[in-house]
């Protein structure tokens, strides 16, 4: 520091340990809930941790669907964040190193994309995704589309209703989202030129460039994109509450907040289950941040470029 | 002539963003046509056939006050909950670039609520919150009724504030700490020499340096609390109480498909979209240029 300012310090250091309070109190309490017993959670929150953490999670993993949940939201969740990955770097990859006339309108359409969030056009998605796949089966069929996908994925997609209550059905609108494309195009255009033109003068072809130089180059947005797109997926909502209708299919954050609806409509709460039920929907995200904090920072700066 | 260090190759670019422009047209562009379909078609929710009805759907729609008021709150909450993250965040932000004893620490644990962020927030926020036990219980003792989300309208919206605010701290902390720690220690040596104090150096150095984040940080929750507004209505009131909470993203939901109106909520959807974009282009009209991007 420049000047001895203590007064300020001192007030800069209140306002920290302010917000860290505020950030870590949620935690605290979750884990001293989900050690307690019902008869200490009735009485008040309790502050100081129980005994009684087994018995609780004894609870959610045997009479609740939480544990099936909390693999389903793992499937989805890498599903969506390499599926995104893959999409996106190939899609940006097109639009930086290739000379092609129509690309801005392709990324113009890509980006439109941002414009509207599932949230906002989800009844016709849900559409889509059930039964008005009719008329649009023949068109994929006639076009060939069809062939390119069982290529891809290994199946047919028969877009009839067999999109619900699917993993496929969960990831799929998920991986269909402009972010990733848009921020691997900034950092691709931020790679000198010169290295493209080595390769090229080299005799390497687009694919070589983009496995043995770009995508080495591209590990630090990557990781930190990884991050984002792996908390965003584990916390989605709206979209498989909608498209899982059986309990065993859904993702553990759908599962969590059906705890909260038994509550409201009158059933006695037991927050200590609830709670317990919180701490192992939490641990997995909570892990991947605190492995991989430092790339998120870092991809964000570039991002922000 | 391609331009320098770019591929030959019609056929690669298009065989490259195919996938994703395969996958936005099947969950984007399709649903946004049969979207816009359905606002001038009165469709009917167990099959059957449409019937077109030119612009009955929006005479409807403007004539329903919980329209207006469900679009009132919506822009209320967008206003009120990115104002307040923004603005905690940065205060958290200018005292962590201080190099306090506490800065490392605190650098660390307020990323941790990213984890939790949305929906698992609201149900343990709602919990934490509660009027019966919850840590603003005691206010009740001073004067009952005076904290309760579940019964009060205010109290509900406060609470959705407070769970937004504690799930996107993390990013807008990130993001402007990251931006006061690219100012040059020399910039407030000298502005120090100048005889510039730390409250001085606030205003006139660290805030107009930080414009460019301080603008990224603005359009992220603007789109963030348009959209995590479903998650935190979902898994904390419901709309309720007495749709004191029912935002648009909310109402579109309930309409389509609780009350099967999938004209009127595809209605809703499109004029939510047109404002959306509205806000998104008067944003970057009114406020990118006061943001100062050299350095």
């Amino acid at each position: 520091m420049i000047e001895t300012t203590r007064s300020i310090d001192r007030a800069a250091t209140i306002v920290l340990a302010i917000g860290i309070l505020f950030a870590l109190g949620p935690f605290y309490l979750v884990v001293t809930t989900a050690t307690s017993t019902f008869a200490t959670v009735v009485q008040g929150m309790p502050l100081r941790p129980g005994t009684a953490l087994f018995a609780n999670l004894h609870h959610v993993l045997f009479q609740t669907d939480i544990p099936q949940q909390v693999i389903n939201s793992m499937i989805i969740a890498v599903l969506v964040t390499s599926g995104k990955a893959i999409v996106s770097v190939l899609s940006a990859f097109a639009i930086v190193y290739f000379d092609l006339k129509g690309k801005t309108v392709i990324f113009g359409m890509i980006l439109a994309t941002m414009m509207m969030p599932i949230e906002v056009r989800i009844v016709s998605t849900y559409a889509v995704a059930s039964n008005v796949f009719t008329p649009f089966q023949d068109l994929i069929d006639i076009t060939g589309v069809n062939d390119l996908i069982e290529m891809l994925t290994g199946m047919r997609l028969s877009l009839e209703v067999n999109l619900l209550n699917t993993y496929v059905g969960m990831a799929l609108p998920l991986i269909a989202t402009a972010t990733g494309t848009f921020l691997f195009r900034q950092f691709f255009q931020s790679i000198p030129r010169e290295l493209s033109q080595a390769a090229r003068m080299d005799g390497a072809g687009p694919v070589r460039f983009l496995i043995d130089i770009l995508l080495p180059l591209s590990k630090a947005p990557l990781g930190a994109l990884t991050v984002i797109m792996f908390e965003s997926a584990w916390n989605q909502l709206i979209w498989p509450l909608m498209i899982a209708t059986d309990p065993r299919m859904e993702p553990a954050v759908v599962g969590l907040t059906e705890f909260q609806t038994a509550f409201n409509s009158g059933q006695s709460p037991e927050y200590q289950y609830m709670m317990a039920a919180a701490l192992l929907v939490i641990i997995p995200p909570l892990i991947v941040i605190a492995l991989l904090q430092r790339l998120i920072v870092r991809g964000l700066v570039i991002g922000e470029k | 002539m391609a331009r320098d260090g770019q591929f030959q190759g019609r056929w690669w670019p298009i065989l490259l963003s195919l996938p994703q422009l395969l996958l936005i047209f099947l969950f984007f562009y399709w649903p946004v046509v049969i979207g816009l379909k359905w606002s001038f078609f009165l469709e009917r929710p167990f099959g059957g056939s449409a019937e077109f009805v030119g612009l009955a759907n929006f005479q409807r729609l403007f004539q329903d006050t919980e329209f207006y008021a469900a679009a009132g709150r919506s822009l209320v909450f967008m206003l009120t909950a990115s104002a307040a993250t923004v603005l905690f965040s940065f205060v958290l932000a200018v005292a962590a670039d201080r190099k306090l004893r506490l800065s490392g620490f605190a650098r660390n644990v307020l990323f941790w609520p990213q984890a939790l962020a949305g929906a698992s927030a609201g149900v343990v926020l709602s919990y934490l919150f509660n009027p019966a036990t919850g840590v603003f219980s005691w206010l009740n003792t001073l004067s009952p009724g005076l904290w309760n989300p579940v019964l009060d309208g205010f109290d509900a919206n406060i609470l959705l504030n407070i769970a937004y605010m504690w799930g996107r701290i993390p990013i807008d902390f990130a993001i402007l700490l990251a931006g006061l720690q690219a100012i040059p220690e020399s910039y407030h040596q000298a502005a120090a020499v100048d005889g510039a104090g730390p409250w001085r150096r606030l205003l006139d150095l660290q805030l107009p340096l930080l414009t460019p984040q301080i603008f990224l940080c603005i359009v992220i929750e603007f789109n963030e609390s348009f959209n995590q507004a479903f998650k935190l209505i979902e898994s904390m009131t419901h709309g309720g109480p007495g749709n004191s909470t029912n935002q648009l993203v909310y109402k579109i939901f309930v309409d389509g498909f609780r009350g099967y109106d999938l004209s009127g909520s595809s209605t809703q959807s499109l004029i939510l979209m047109l404002l959306f974009i509205f806000i998104v282009v008067a944003q970057f009209a009114l406020l990118e240029r006061r943001v100062n991007y050299a350095r």
